[in-house]
């Protein structure tokens, strides 16, 4: 299944993202040129396709490797956008699926960035090596979201995604997309987030059948990422776990906002629109 | 060990089974993909009571549950004792003795009553298994009814049997009822008033119903004619005991005299007394007693009904014709002949008038008697004309007249007054001259015309005997009322001689007001006389009151009468213990007792869940 159809690709590109205007005060105005990689640092390496410059390859990886990769350079006063995929497990879930959600919110925020000619970067808590996109990287940016996996584990070490606040954090808008179900990696990012100067937004994206949930009967309740509860669920017991959840979720609201990061609830039946409205509003996207 | 009594109903023991199995089903938790697992714990443990509240709650649940399944079950399938341990089911023959002494009054129900009671108090004590049926005789045979079994309701007590035993009867031979799981024991129970044992084949316990008594009753009636004492005859009435009889006219419920006979050993006389209206005399045993069916009988007879008799007479005879007079007194012994001079106005009622040459105004009379005049509806009498003996014409006598005409040839007058022509009488004797001396209408009113006039002919003379004989003979046949002859009382078991005026076919029907209308036997016969109208009816198996019809008109009554011992002795039999014939090793055990216990278990488990759950211990 497509993350977007025609007629919504065409309104993402026409929005800019807010945050680096009012980072670089709107002294730059719009950039020059949308060549990404033609500054002075350097910035990642990306796979050769057809059309691109050859005199960006990177002849030393190619004589590693024996593969054509470009060589990237971030251009000073360049927005740099994480985009970081929470893929645990429980994403996975949902009629309408938390993880195509997550994806859509993703691509469209990429999407928007690459438009803009900011400097995209992507990554997801499982896999410690993110993937650095350009202003021409529009197509494979939705390829690769749209073959991303969830991982089979639920993931504790962030560290690949702390390394990518270690340069040109002030730079750097984090777009941090999960349930926040195993919450503690997640808000130990977003706290060194703010230590390194990013500007974070948490997307957190519940299911409906999570909050509101219709089961009924004598249920063995077999938990995604683990454990077994054997219940005879009733109304009171729905009712119990209803409140369980708005506690649950009211903490996480409250430990967001205290790691100095804004915070979105997307259900994952929602269509894209809301949630571009909320970036607007959280001052992450401007029209 | 155990045995069921319905083991088409063992498969309800399946439930129980089918119980657990669907609650297994019910309560089996079916696999649900959740996220939140950690908050599905917590809810968990939260909602959840203790592991070990939760065991006793469905512990007590499936407990009450088996228990209830298995009681139903049991009691459906009818858990009994086994074969060997039980004892053979009983077939109690209740005999209930029907003959009439049954119908004696013991303090105001008949033995036959008590009798019935006696045999449901012994169906109701019967065993489930147990069956009885009630035996009695219907003429002279055992006659066994439908099998009842433990809370069947008996009928009414069976008809009174007069006929005779005949012979015995097998009962071990009656088919048992189907459906006995063994071969059942047999036993008769009697009750009776009877000292004579029966033979019926099986054990036989005899119980006595009632006490001995003495009954009087009415042991022959007879019929006496009038005997020319100014009565319509008499009833000579024998009791058993001498017990006064007393009588009564029906319907007007007047008292009949009655009085004992000096000769004859408890026998009364009942003077029936002459009145125009057929006889209904209802004769009874003055003091009541224990069987008040052979104590009366009423009698139904239609004797010579000339009560009154008036004789007119010119006035100006000054006094009645003596010669006339006492010939009267002599044809109709007992009635007071009332003499009456006629005027111009003069107005009689009688039973008979007798007109000597005057004819009141006005009269009310079912019999005339008229000497030389005649009401003009029935003729008009000629002028006087001299009568020589042997000078009247032979009449040949009509045929239907009734009474036999004496030859009236001899008789003469110096002045005899023959009819008109045109009179509506039927000539007896005629003049030479053609006129009618002598003439009679039959029918109502009667009437016979005489020419002759007693004071001027030889008419009531001693010489010639043929007027008188005319005047007697008509005055016989019209009081002989029916001309059936039948009797008023018959011994039942004994023939009686009965006379019709022509040969016909009786039928004779038990009265439904008769006392031992409820008796078993014939209830209606048919006879046929001779060709002379004579025949012999009875014996009769009933006694009572029959209605004779000839051949669909009741044309009289007569009463069958049955000799009957008066001493209502009842042996000495001692009360049956109908517990220790019954109920003898049938107690009930563990097994009749465990259905029930078994939903009192669960009733106790279910108040105690329910407790449990009221403390708080459950949820």
């Amino acid at each position: 299944m497509p993350l977007f159809d025609e007629a919504t690709l065409t309104r993402l590109r026409r929005l800019r993202l807010a945050a680096g205007r009012v980072q670089r005060g709107g002294a730059r105005g719009e950039r020059l040129s949308k060549q990404f990689g033609a500054g002075q640092e350097f910035g990642a390496h990306r796979p050769y396709t057809q059309g691109d410059d050859l005199r960006r390859v990177d002849w030393n990886v190619y004589g590693r490797l024996g593969q054509l990769f470009l060589k990237l350079f971030e251009q000073p006063g360049q927005l740099r956008v994480l985009l970081v995929a929470d893929d645990a497990p429980t994403m996975s879930f949902g009629e309408h699926d938390k993880w195509l959600a997550a994806r859509r919110a993703l691509a469209a925020v990429g999407m928007i960035a690459l438009e803009g000619s900011e400097h995209v970067v992507l990554s997801r808590l499982g896999v410690p090596t993110p993937v650095n996109f350009d202003g021409t990287g529009e197509a494979r940016l939705l390829q690769l979201l749209d073959e991303m996996p969830v991982s089979a584990a639920p993931t504790e070490n962030t560290a690949g995604v702390r390394g990518m606040f270690e340069r040109r954090g002030r730079d750097s808008v984090l777009v941090l997309v999960s349930d926040f179900q195993n919450r503690e990696p997640l808000l130990g990012i977003l706290r060194d987030a703010r230590r390194a100067g990013v500007r974070a937004v948490a997307i957190s994206i519940a299911a409906a059948e999570e909050l509101n949930p219709t089961l009924e009967g004598f249920s063995r309740l077999q938990a995604i990422g683990g454990g077994d509860t054997k219940l005879r669920i009733d109304e009171r017991v729905l009712q119990a776990y209803r409140e369980e959840v708005q506690h649950y979720r009211e903490g996480i609201t409250r430990a967001v906002h205290a790691a100095g990061a804004a915070f979105i609830e997307l259900d994952s039946a929602d269509p894209i629109e809301p949630l571009i409205v909320d970036l607007m509003r959280a001052g992450v996207i401007g029209a | 060990m155990l045995e069921f009594a319905r083991e088409q109903w063992l498969w309800l023991f399946a439930l129980v089974g089918v119980f657990y199995v669907a609650w297994w089903f019910a309560r089996r938790y079916r696999k649900r993909r959740v996220t939140y697992g950690l908050i599905w714990q917590r809810v968990a443990k939260r909602v959840l009571p203790p592991g070990w509240k939760r065991v006793l709650r469905t512990v007590l649940t499936l407990l009450v549950s088996g228990l209830m399944l298995s009681s139903i079950a049991l009691k459906a399938a009818g858990l009994q004792r086994p074969e060997s341990e039980r004892p053979p089911p009983l077939l109690v023959f209740v005999l209930v003795d029907n003959s009439p002494s049954m119908r004696a009054l013991e303090n105001k129900l008949t033995r036959a009553q008590l009798a019935q009671q006696r045999a449901q108090e012994i169906v109701d004590k019967l065993g489930d298994l147990d069956r009885a049926a009630l035996v009695w005789r219907q003429n002279g045979q055992l006659l066994v009814g439908p099998w009842l079994k433990h809370g069947d309701s008996l009928g009414p007590p069976p008809p009174v049997d007069w006929a005779a035993h005949s012979g015995a009867t097998d009962l071990g031979r009656v088919a048992a009822p189907p459906g006995l799981p063994s071969e059942p024991a047999r036993l008769c129970i009697e009750l009776t008033d009877s000292d004579t044992p029966e033979d019926v084949g099986v054990r036989l316990l005899r119980e006595s119903v009632g006490t001995s008594q003495k009954n009087d009753g009415i042991k022959r009636a007879t019929y006496e004619p009038p005997a020319n004492d100014g009565t319509s005859g008499s009833l000579l009435v024998e009791s058993y005991f001498g017990g006064e009889i007393e009588a009564t006219s029906l319907p007007l419920m007047s008292a009949i005299p009655v009085s004992q006979e000096p000769d004859m050993l408890n026998t009364w006389r009942v003077r029936l007394p002459i009145q125009p209206e057929p006889l209904e005399i209802w004769v009874r045993v003055a003091a009541s007693d224990p069987l008040p069916e052979d104590d009366s009988i009423v009698v139904r007879l239609d004797p010579p009904r000339l009560a009154t008799v008036t004789l007119c007479y010119p006035a100006e005879d000054g006094e009645p014709n003596d010669q006339l007079e006492k010939a009267l007194s002599l044809l109709l012994p007992g009635r007071e002949i009332i003499a009456q001079p006629v005027s111009g106005d003069t107005i009689v009622r009688a039973d008979l008038l007798v007109c000597d040459r005057a004819l009141p105004a006005q009269y009310e009379a079912r019999f005339l008697m008229c000497f030389g005049v005649l009401p003009v509806e029935y003729g008009r009498v000629g002028s006087p004309v001299p009568a020589e003996p042997n000078m009247q014409l032979r009449v040949e006598q009509p045929e239907d007249l009734g009474f036999e005409v004496p030859d009236l040839t001899l008789l003469y007058g110096r002045e005899a007054v023959p009819l008109e022509e045109g009179h509506s009488l039927v000539p007896l004797a005629k003049h030479m001259q053609g006129g009618t001396l002598v003439g009679v209408k039959r029918g109502s009113p009667e009437v016979l015309y005489v020419g002759f006039i007693p004071h001027l002919s030889s008419l009531l003379l001693q010489d010639d005997w043929s007027g008188v004989l005319l005047l007697s003979r008509w005055l016989d046949a019209i009081q002989s009322g029916p001309r059936n002859k039948l009797p008023l009382f018959v011994q039942a078991g004994e023939q009686a001689e009965f006379e019709l005026e022509r040969s016909g076919t009786l039928q004779i029907q038990l009265s439904d007001t008769s006392l031992w209308a409820q008796s078993c036997g014939p209830r209606e016969y048919a006879v046929t006389s001779g060709p002379d109208g004579r025949g012999e009816l009875g014996p009769f198996t009933i006694p009572g009151e029959y209605v004779v019809k000839h051949p669909v008109r009741e044309i009289g009554r007569l009463t069958a009468f049955a000799p009957y011992d008066p001493d209502l002795t009842v042996p000495n039999l001692p009360r049956l213990d109908l517990n220790g014939l019954f109920h003898k090793g049938t107690e009930p055990d563990w097994r009749d007792r465990l259905p029930g216990a078994l939903l009192w278990i669960a009733l106790g488990l279910m108040i105690l869940e329910w407790l449990l759950w009221l403390v708080g211990v459950t949820e």
